[in-house]
């Protein structure tokens, strides 16, 4: 085989869901894409390359999905990309200890025409579980490669890639097809032949499956046709067919073609009680189930603060004394600059690295284990009664990392009311960006509760959105949740490099954050404030965060509306950047105050504009208020809509100054207003 | 799993349940009147928290004296280790709550090392010592049996939460 | 087992007769009226033709042998179908009939 007759070699990675798809593209790509123990983390298609031999691969990883019929917007991804597409080779990735059910999507696979390749993950399980798979006799029953791969330890890959690229490269293609039997067969071959009649048409679909897909009554592919020769008649012959019967056979018929091939090359071993069960039975139990839930969620939140308390605190005395060292030796503005705005500005939100990573690491634990399932189980009932979704919980633990992924996560549900209910209370979580603010304030103004406050938030926050959530249900999206059925994954021990490779990812990212955005909005943040109208009506440097500054401008512009809260000019100011990332609330206060040496904790506690009831306050605002930057674009990209993304903006700012409000006068009102 | 093996176990879940249940709600009733003695400090949560590890325990106790008698294991084994997770927690908060100490962060002055010694952290001695038994029993006993069947053993890890057997 | 006293309480028509208490052996009914812990054989899904879909395509179908794991009295149950844990909510498990062997 000469070079240029491979090129380039489209490949696309599917599969049901959790089968480790992401595992095998973050092999073959090095890329880092996200890794759970759940169905449903992937949810967008991902680019990767890789260079394999003579042939350049450009590798998809694609949501999961059980069928080609897609039903939830993440399967929606891959079925266009699988049939508009066309990936020179499927990889379809096979769970080995549920194999039936994972062929029945490569059924469907071969009868699209796709060249599978098929890669076998969840060996070691099947293993332990004592069930044997004759992996050669398998390949050949289906003549299809079969790969048996251990991608979370990087092996097998390349064995992978080899019959990737022979099964791209091979001359013939062999169509397997599942026969459905006399009468169906002949059905569709009558519509083959009218869809033949079109050939433009034909040329693009292939044939045989849309014919199935027609009898079945598909309404995309029934759509595709519209305007063809043979509509007509097609149109009509639907109309004769009862479609529920037809779909109900032509499974039956994938099953039977399926268990006439796994009864040759497979043997299921006796099952025994494994530890998993053990725990399910124990975690999902109607009594335990949700005490044990909220015993673990405590314990999560508790190490992220305690245990994040003295690492902060190490890396501020680092970050003081920095800054010190800064001032005293950098001469003029730029010293400013440095010591002030961005030690104090940066130094600010870098301090939270530890509590970021920890909480990252809670979260990673929460999914890798298989209890992200588990918790949407349990919670379902709730939801339910409140109008929402058992899936819809996991979007709203995921916000507790960031609420960008977390609204993307809503993909998983099949309903549109539903989902946007979900992405509209989702925000509401708080998330990762939004702890700073709280450690600070909680810290300075509520001593040794501060642990009790911020879980307090915590739990504010999931209130607020399950009872908007119910708000939504009886006002703007009426009706009841669709119908629950979900895949358990089986509880395993997190591998602890996923753990590490995951919570570290976030971390980067974090401090790539603080060092782009963040460290732009402090920057802006401080020439805004040493900037302004000098008494001689003469734009010029001024003195810093004063009354003439043009931070204060601004500032005393929003103070009407903020003056009702007890919040100054500086924190309206804070709020206003807060909108480009939440951590820049705190970045802001730390230019505002120029907290760079002495910390921003000591700069806090002596401002009299401050008091425990307006810390309150304001972090009850930063709660709840609108979401960043970003996640108001993926609300807009998720929503398809401004309309809603403007709704969720004045909705949540509407409810966040309300209970901000609340919160101030309950302050007061118990006397920690002075 | 054989009779005699389950009754044992069911026994240490019973002798669990009480220890963890009595613990947890003096903890309890100590966070609430204000007061606690050296080793058992008040604290709500925490408290509850022990408590509801003891009802996990009894409610293996219970499941064996009803009709499926034979799941009565899943629930000792889970709830001993809830006891050690938990027991971790605790040790992370010790070690954060030390380092805080050392570094002379403000009030932490007052901080002694007993502050931290609380029941979720020694009570998980016993469950401790009963999974690392029950290791050992099922070890030997794999072993008896790898003659037999040698695939079920090889996917073993030490960390034990993944797919083991302990029957038989 | 009188407190185990429960009816399927689902879409009507979708449901064979009500059963009073759990089903005795080789009775039809739904996944609701067997017990915790207890193994029944699917015989057919009525739950419209794109859940009934969907069901098939996850392997939840009839033919295959189900057993029925924990469940939140009249909210979401998980049951085991070759292995495999799934999630499904008591409206829905109204909706797969069931043999008890
Ligand atoms: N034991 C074992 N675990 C695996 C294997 N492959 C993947 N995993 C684990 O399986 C889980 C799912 O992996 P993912 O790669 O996220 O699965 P996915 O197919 O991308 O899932 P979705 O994106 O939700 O469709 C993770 O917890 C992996 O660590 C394997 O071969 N053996
Ligand atoms: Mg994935």
């Amino acid at each position: 085989m000469s070079t240029d007759e491979i090129g380039k070699i489209k490949v696309a990675l599917a599969g049901n869901p959790n089968v480790g798809k992401s595992v095998i593209f973050n092999a073959i790509t090095g890329a880092h894409q996200h890794v759970g123990n759940w169905p449903g983390v992937t949810v967008e298609k991902k680019v990767g390359k890789r260079r394999h031999g003579e042939a350049n691969l450009e590798v998809v990883d694609l949501p999961g999905t059980y069928s080609l019929t897609a039903y939830s917007l993440d399967e929606v991804v891959t079925r266009d990309y699988i049939i508009n597409e066309k990936p020179d080779v499927v990889v379809q990735v096979v769970d080995a200890t549920n194999l039936e059910r994972n062929l029945y999507l490569t059924t469907q696979l071969m009868e699209l025409g796709a060249r599978v390749v098929i890669a076998l993950t969840m060996c070691d399980i099947a293993e332990e579980r004592g069930d044997s798979i004759d992996v050669k006799k398998l390949s050949h029953l289906i003549e299809t490669p079969v790969v048996e791969t251990r991608a979370y330890e990087g092996k097998n890959v390349g064995t992978l890639l080899d019959e990737v690229v022979r099964e791209a490269t091979r001359k013939e293609h062999h169509h397997h097809t599942v026969g459905y039997g006399k009468e169906l067969e002949e059905k569709i071959t009558t519509v083959e032949r009218l869809l033949e009649k079109d050939v433009p048409l034909a040329e693009k679909m292939p044939l045989r499956w849309s014919a199935v897909k027609l009898l079945e009554g598909d309404e995309e592919v029934t759509k595709r046709i519209a305007g063809s020769t043979g509509e007509k008649e097609i149109l009509k012959i639907q109309d004769e067919t009862p479609f529920e019967l037809i779909e109900a056979e032509i499974a039956d018929k994938r099953y039977e073609a399926i268990d006439a091939v796994l009864s040759q090359c497979h043997r299921r071993g006796e099952r025994k009680l494994t530890m998993s069960d053990m725990m399910d039975r124990v975690f999902t139990n109607k009594w335990l189930g949700i005490p044990l839930f909220l015993a673990l969620i405590w314990a999560a939140f508790q190490i992220t603060f305690t245990a994040g308390a003295p690492l902060m605190e190490l890396i501020d005395m680092g970050v003081g004394a920095l800054a010190g060292l800064v001032t005293e030796n950098v001469p003029g503005w730029f010293g400013f600059l440095l010591g002030d705005g961005i030690i104090g500005g940066v130094g600010a939100v870098v301090i939270f690295l530890p509590n970021i990573l920890l909480l990252f690491l809670m979260l990673a634990l929460l999914e890798e284990s298989g209890y992200m399932a588990r918790a949407a189980f349990i919670m379902d009932k709730l939801m339910y009664s409140l109008g929402l979704h058992g899936k819809s919980f996991i979007p709203l633990l995921m916000g507790f990392g960031c609420s960008v992924p977390a609204v993307m996560a809503t993909r998983t549900i099949d309903d549109k009311k539903d989902r946007f209910i979900t992405i509209l209370v989702t925000p509401f979580a708080s998330c990762g960006a939004r702890l700073p603010v709280y450690i600070i304030l909680a810290g300075t103004f509520f001593g040794r509760n501060a642990g009790n406050i911020i879980f307090g938030l915590y739990a504010l926050g999931v209130i607020v959105a399950v009872l908007s959530a119910k708000l939504f249900r009886s006002t703007l999206f009426r009706g009841s949740p669709a119908p629950f059925v979900m895949e358990m994954p089986p509880y395993r021990a997190p591998k602890p490099r996923a753990v590490f490779r995951s919570t570290w990812n976030n971390g980067r990212m974090y401090l790539k954050k603080a060092g782009t955005i963040i460290l732009a909005g402090v920057v802006v943040v401080w020439i805004l404030a040493s900037f302004g109208i000098t008494p001689g009506g003469e734009f010029g440097m001024v003195d810093y965060g004063g009354e003439e500054s043009l931070t204060a401008h601004i500032g005393k512009f929003m103070e009407p509306l903020f003056k009702p809260l007890g919040f100054d000019w500086k924190i309206a100011v804070a709020l206003i950047f807060g909108f480009v990332a939440k951590e820049i609330v705190i970045g802001s206060l730390g230019v505002l105050y120029g907290a760079g040496e002495e910390g921003l904790s000591a700069a806090l506690a002596s401002d009299p504009a401050f008091n425990p009831a307006v810390a309150l306050g304001l972090m009850v605002f930063v709660l709840l208020y609108m979401p960043c930057m970003a996640v108001v674009a993926t609300i807009k990209k998720e929503t398809g809509s401004w309309g809603w993304t403007a709704f969720s903006i004045a909705y949540s700012t509407g409810i966040a100054w309300l209970l901000a409000f609340a919160a101030v006068k309950i302050g007061i009102l118990i006397g920690i207003g002075g | 799993m054989d009779e005699k093996r389950l009754r044992c176990m069911v026994l240490f879940g019973l002798l669990m349940a009480e220890m963890y249940l009595t613990f947890g709600l003096l903890q309890v009733v100590f966070g609430i009147t204000g007061r606690g003695i050296l080793l058992i400090p008040g604290d709500i949560v925490g408290g509850a928290i022990l408590a509801l590890i003891g009802s996990v325990f009894l409610a293996g106790v219970a499941v064996w004296l009803g009709p499926r008698g034979e799941d009565a294991g899943a629930y000792v084994h889970v709830g001993a280790w809830l006891g050690v997770i938990f027991c971790l927690v605790r040790f992370v908060f010790l070690a954060a709550n030390a380092l805080a100490f050392g570094l002379g962060m403000e009030d932490f002055g007052e901080w002694r090392i007993t502050d931290d010694m609380v029941p979720m952290l020694y009570l998980a001695l016993f469950p401790l010592a009963a999974m690392l038994r029950w290791r050992t029993k099922s070890r030997k006993e794999m072993r008896g049996n790898d003659k037999e069947d040698e695939k079920v053993n090889r996917g073993q890890d030490d960390t034990g939460v993944s797919t083991r057997e302990e029957s038989k | 087992m009188p407190r185990r006293n429960r009816r399927c309480r689902c879409s009507p028509g979708a449901c064979p007769p009500p059963q009073s208490g759990f089903a005795s052996k080789d009775e039809v009914t739904t996944l609701c009226d067997i017990p915790e812990g207890e193994d029944a054989v699917i015989v057919e899904i009525m739950a419209g033709r794109r859940l009934n879909a969907r069901l098939s395509s996850m392997g939840i179908r009839p033919g295959k042998k189900v057993v029925k794991k924990t469940g939140f009295w009249r909210g979401p149950m998980t049951i085991e179908i070759d292995g495999t844990i799934y999630a499904l909510r008591w409206g829905e498990a109204g909706k797969i009939i069931v043999k008890r062997k």
